[in-house]
């Protein structure tokens, strides 16, 4: 068995998709048929069935060529979708033979519904299935579906597995025993009913015990080696041994004889990786002893390991330009960056015209445009600005649109206050669709993505997330972080942060805060909820030592480069200081060519540098690994009192 | 002990080293051929300081604190397991 994705193109946006990382979501790529021909050669030559997969494989434009062909190499046949299936791949299908089942994930988010007419038309052929992605996932629904469509009386559980690489939502293996409890209730429910349950990969016989084994009807083994990849053959033609390693481990169909080889040739590479297991007992674990479990998913494996990987992460298969998958938004990314747009930018209350001109001068690097929630239901990490021309801007913007919806502290209760933020939220999206919502409390951002699961979440950098352990804990809830202010000049710290964070990191270029400044919670508690007119409370502070402005939480345009490793986006803030349409203009293009500029000319906060002072890279990378001890160090000082010299 | 003051920070992970702290100790893999290498305690220990390129005579001291081991043989363990993932190139010279 071998898997052959036919397209990356896909009706569906859904947060575990697994694929989307591998696949990516710019302008969609069919298997061309030359490539059909050699992958379904190079499957028929050492194995009787292939399993079409994507994207959704029926959306490829000869959907049904390609079953032909692989019907008259005598293969069977499994379709994998999303169940969204365009009328004549849904006609074809109809009259397959019967070596051609379709197997259904009911739990897809596609974009539009015939899931009750596809699984009427299908009726036997059709296999429901579902993804596990969490706690709330009961399968239940299935054997209602089985019943009243008279589908295939076998359903098909998975779990949602991590991707090298990838943020999409996983089950984490820690919750794995709960929902091992779950699958053997359901697994006795469903045999009462006369339907047997088939188990995807990635389950460990650990998370159902003996009782939970005998209640499925299976053996440890049955289970337990169920992580034994599949290679798949991706649209260009490379072929990865699962989906979930696809970013870091691939190779061209061109160079492996057949299916079987280059799943023995995968198998060897990772035996090493097979060692790690998915948990820390693996190592001692009786049923890895006996024979009986391989440790659970590798993706999950991969994602316990500490220290930098030098595998090459895969760029995604599909070439750049609009996504065309859901049709709701033009701009279309939702859990993924743009590709080449990394640019987060403030909204300033200016007219169309700026905006149109903008996105012509420097469109191809902005990502979004993000402005604070309207209609003043909670504050953001600045006090109110102009917004007389937001509707407009929201209804016309050629960027993608940014929510902020981060005080430093909720007005009151998270319950109290989430409510208004989701309606308004939900309004926003409906309304003009969303790139995505910054927040600073983590369980509102799992509120959001579990109610918006197509924008993306940032952590705000008001979330202070400084140390791996915490970045850790937003995985799942968050897709993109922004690292707290008091390590953005401390390179090792932002080196383990985004080690232990895994998805993409996004650096405020220009905020210009004191790294740990002690006033820094009530100054954000101020502009957010307080004061009319805040105070810059460290105003005292540099009074006493101006040079500490030199410490401050800024990048200059070029030094961008030395955070590449770390960084996958940027962000300008600027709401309050770059009003001025012109200045914003000069500060936007020179970040974003990488131009020189210096640190009085950034638009920075209260505490930034006030003055011309002349910061070369020499200077600025012993800053990234000074650990900020001015108690033992006068460099930051003695630049500044000569630039102040000097004037 | 006294010698490792002078020594700085211990030897980091080489490129593509990769562990993972598992319930028995440190199991090291290395992406490049897979091979794998599972360091129990202490010599976990001692990994674990390595690969935060913390200063050798750290190493030293939580090897006596953490362990039985006499503060003379501590020194000595500290430089056999350091060589020796140093030699199968686990370990290079810590950077920065």
């Amino acid at each position: 068995m071998a898997n052959l994705s036919l397209t990356t193109l896909c009706n569906a946006a859904c947060p575990t998709c697994f694929a989307a990382p591998v696949l990516g979501r710019g302008a969609p790529l069919h298997m061309d048929a030359p490539t059909v021909d050699r992958a379904l050669a190079f499957v028929g030559a050492a194995q009787k069935e292939v399993r079409f997969l994507g994207g959704e494989p029926t959306l490829h434009p000869d959907f049904s060529g390609v079953l032909d062909k692989a019907l008259a190499r005598g293969l069977a046949v499994t379709v994998f979708t999303n169940g969204n299936i365009p009328a004549p791949a849904l006609e074809r299908l109809c009259d397959a033979p019967e070596s051609v089942l379709v197997l259904v994930n009911t739990t897809a988010h596609p974009a539009a519904g015939n899931l009750a007419e596809v699984l009427a038309r299908l009726g036997s052929r059709a296999m429901a299935g579902a993804n596990i992605a969490d706690r709330a996932s009961d399968p239940g629904g299935l054997l209602e579906l089985v019943d009243r469509f008279g589908l295939a009386r076998t359903v098909r559980l998975g779990l949602a597995h991590p991707v090298a690489g990838g943020h999409n939502r996983y089950l984490h293996p820690r919750e794995y025993r709960e929902i091992g409890d779950m699958v053997a209730g359901f697994a006795v429910r469903a045999r009462e009913r006369g339907v047997a349950v088939d188990l995807d990969c990635g389950f460990v016989p650990c998370m159902f015990g003996e009782e939970g084994l005998e209640a499925l009807g299976m053996s440890a083994a049955d289970v337990g080696m169920r992580c034994n990849p599949l290679p798949d053959v991706l649209p260009d033609g490379s072929v990865a041994p699962c989906y979930a390693l696809a970013p870091r481990d691939r190779l061209p169909m061109d160079g492996l004889p057949d299916a079987d080889r280059a799943r023995s040739l995968f198998a060897s590479r990772l035996a090493g990786l097979r060692r790690v297991g998915i948990y820390p007992e693996c190592g001692a674990c009786r049923y890895r002893e006996r024979g009986e479990c391989a440790g659970g998913c590798l993706g999950a494996a991969l994602d316990r390991l500490r220290g930098s990987s030098t595998a090459r992460l895969h760029e995604p298969v599909s070439g750049p330009g609009p996504a065309v998958e859901t049709g709701e938004r033009p701009d279309g990314e939702a859990l993924a960056s743009p590709a080449g747009k990394p640019w987060a930018l403030p909204y300033i209350d200016q007219p169309m015209s700026f905006w149109e001109s903008l996105a012509g001068d420097v469109g191809e690097a902005v990502g979004e445009v993000y402005f604070p929630l309207p209609g003043g239901i909670v504050g953001s990490g600045r006090p109110p600005q102009p917004e007389t021309r937001l509707t407009e801007f929201l209804r016309e913007a050629p960027f993608g649109l940014g929510v902020v919806v981060n005080p430093v502290v909720l007005p009151g209760s998270l319950e109290q206050s989430a409510r208004h933020i989701m309606r308004a939220l939900a309004h926003l999206h409906e309304a003009y669709g969303l790139a995505s919502v910054t927040v600073a409390n983590p369980s509102l951002a799992a509120m959001v993505r579990d109610s918006l699961p197509d924008v993306r979440v940032v952590a705000s950098i008001l979330m202070d997330v400084a140390l791996p352990q915490t970045a850790m804990c937003l995985r799942g809830a968050c897709d993109v972080l922004v690292p707290a202010s008091r390590v953005c000049r401390n390179l090792a710290a932002l080196e383990a942060l985004a080690a232990a964070w895994g998805g993409p990191v996004r650096f405020i270029v220009n905020e210009g805060c004191l790294p740990g400044c002690p006033y820094r919670t009530q100054h954000f508690y101020e502009m957010a909820n307080g004061a009319g007119a805040p105070q810059s409370l460290c105003g005292g502070i540099l009074a006493r030592r101006p040079w500490l402005r030199l410490t401050g939480s800024w990048i200059l345009p070029q030094h961008l480069h030395l955070y590449d490793a770390v960084a996958g986006e940027w962000k300008l803030s600027g709401r309050v200081t770059l009003q001025d349409p012109e200045q914003y203009r000069r500060v936007v293009s020179a970040y974003i060519r990488r131009e020189p500029l210096l640190p009085h000319e950034i638009g920075g906060g209260p505490a930034s540098v006030d003055r011309p002072v002349l910061v070369d890279e020499r200077f600025f990378r012993h800053t990234l690994a000074c650990g900020g001890a001015c108690h033992e160090c006068s460099l930051c000082r003695d630049l500044w009192e000569a630039a102040v010299r000097s004037e | 002990m006294t010698e490792h003051m002078d020594k700085g920070a211990l030897p980091g992970p080489a490129p593509g080293v990769r562990w993972v702290v598992d319930v028995g100790g440190v199991l090291v893999l290395r992406e490049e051929d897979g091979e794998t290498m599972m360091l129990a305690y202490p010599r976990a220990l001692v990994w674990d300081l390595a690969v935060r390129n913390r200063p050798w005579d750290e190493a030293v001291r939580l090897l006596v604190t953490v362990s039985d081991v006499p503060a003379l043989d501590s020194t000595e363990y500290v430089d056999e397991w350091i060589a020796e993932w140093r030699g199968g190139g686990w370990l290079v010279e810590a950077h920065g």
